[in-house]
């Protein structure tokens, strides 16, 4: 073989190599938390506080007896950084109490596949936007962001965009404003989720990874929901109506 | 990125026998860097979702080599894609856009697709937006007017196995009939895998399938 060819050999195999490594997706991610860290990155930290300091800057109390416990004791911690914080201003402002059993029994109850996302994916680098949500928090590119604790990404088909939705398992109120690969059937799912044309399919809750890898976030999450990822949740409010006072 | 560009990247094997009679270094040394050049280039500007900048770009050329043939995202009743012929104006091939409700962020997703012909124009991909594996990708043969299609997910199925899955193009078209693609997937334990293949329309009825590094 000629000296040039063994040359171009090199070149080749060195720059296909770099090539692949800057195309691994994978590696990129999950290397974000070599040490297995839970603690927040400081970004996120940053991202967090802003939306926390929003939340609470916007929320209304209700009226009523002082003295009333604050509804909802629910730890949301598992979906990271101010979920807890969120949740509550999120109650606050829209009234929100913990259900009575004949709010539950008055809303549309479905049995849904419970899987947790974040803003770290290997199919997004980029923070994970939401329609507009209650906080108006948006990234650098006006994308609404979506906020751990009252986030979740649902199929707009089955849930309309907007949605108040109540899922026990978490204790938590969310606003269905995301969606993602949620429209996905699991052969899996079969009979343990309600797919029908009415079903609510799959609901997948909003992280803030933090330090956190995309594993860590959906074994915390499966931990705290159940590693079979089957629940059920209400349909509170169908559509954005809820925000106008229509919940 | 216009197709035509990366298409002029494509490797060609008679130029590099060619270049190999002539004993010219540097016509030998320029296949090679002609392949390092277009997969660079390729990967830079192919990446869906793209890897910088304005995530909703959209990518590829919607028209064919030819001018003939071009893509449209229509919003009136859906939100679909349409392959038109230019000259008539006629629809030859309509798809349903992932997220098919008319709202201004599905109509956004559905504009950052990407459309791929390879440099004969007898087969093209519709690469729909990327959004955390959401989005389809579409192959459409042409052949005497007539628009056949096939989804990638009859050539390259999703795992069952697999929280989430979809195929991207990554980078694109490696040659006239072979493509570069990704199988994106999200396991059940919240792991990100990338595995690559090259898909073989030498016979547009029967593609073929090939791993790729």
């Amino acid at each position: 073989m000629k000296r040039c060819d063994l040359r171009n050999l090199r070149t080749l195999s060195l720059t296909t190599l770099l090539f692949l490594l800057g195309c691994d997706d994978e590696d990129s991610v999950e290397l974000a938390n070599p040490l297995g860290s839970s603690q927040p990155a400081q970004a996120d930290l940053v991202q967090a506080g802003m939306i926390a300091d929003r939340a609470a800057t916007a929320a209304t109390i209700p009226q009523g007896d002082p003295n009333t416990p604050v509804p909802g004791n629910g730890d949301l911690s598992v979906l990271g950084g101010d979920a807890n914080q969120n949740q509550q201003a999120f109650r606050q402002r829209f009234g929100l109490t913990d259900p009575t059993q004949e709010q539950l029994a008055q809303w549309e109850d479905y049995d849904a596949r419970l899987t947790a996302y974040s803003n770290k994916d290997a199919d997004w680098p980029y923070p994970t936007a939401a329609s507009a949500n209650w906080v108006g928090t948006t990234g650098t590119n006006g994308d609404p962001l979506a906020v751990e604790g009252t986030t979740v990404a649902v199929d707009f088909s089955r849930i309309p965009r907007g949605s108040l939705i109540y899922i026990p398992a978490l204790d938590m109120y969310a606003e269905a404003n995301d969606t993602g690969a949620t429209q996905m059937w699991a052969q899996a799912d079969a009979g343990q989720s309600d797919y029908s044309s009415t079903g609510a399919g799959r609901i997948d809750v909003y992280n803030l990874a933090g330090d956190r890898s995309s594993g860590q976030v959906e074994q915390n999450f499966q931990s705290r929901v159940g590693a079979d990822e089957y629940g059920q949740i209400y349909v509170v409010y169908s559509g954005p109506g809820w925000k106008k006072g229509g919940g | 990125m216009s197709t035509d560009k990366f298409m002029s990247c494509t490797v060609d094997r008679a130029g590099k026998k060619e270049a190999g009679r002539n004993g010219d270094p540097f016509m030998n040394r320029w296949p090679n860097r002609t392949l390092i050049l277009c997969l660079l280039a390729a990967s830079a500007t192919a990446q869906n979702p793209p890897e910088r900048d304005d995530p909703y770009v959209s990518r590829g050329n919607p028209t064919s080599p030819n001018g003939r043939y071009e893509w449209t995202v229509r919003t009136d009743h859906s939100i679909r894609y349409e392959l038109v012929d230019a000259s008539s104006g006629k629809t030859l091939a309509s798809v349903k856009a992932y997220y098919p409700e008319i709202d201004s962020s599905n109509i956004q997703y559905a504009k950052a697709n990407g459309v791929f012909w390879n440099s004969n124009g007898n087969v093209v991909a519709l690469d729909e937006l990327n959004r955390r594996r959401a989005g389809r990708l579409y192959f459409f043969t042409l052949r005497n007017g007539t628009v056949h299609e096939i989804d990638s997910e009859s050539i390259i199925p999703i795992p069952v196995s697999a929280n989430e899955g979809r195929v991207v193009v990554d980078p694109g078209w490696l040659s006239p009939a072979k493509i570069r693609v990704r199988l994106a997937l999200k396991t059940q334990e919240g792991a990100f895998v990338s595995k690559y293949y090259l898909i073989d329309f030498t016979d547009p009825d029967q593609p073929k399938l090939e791993p790729a590094t």
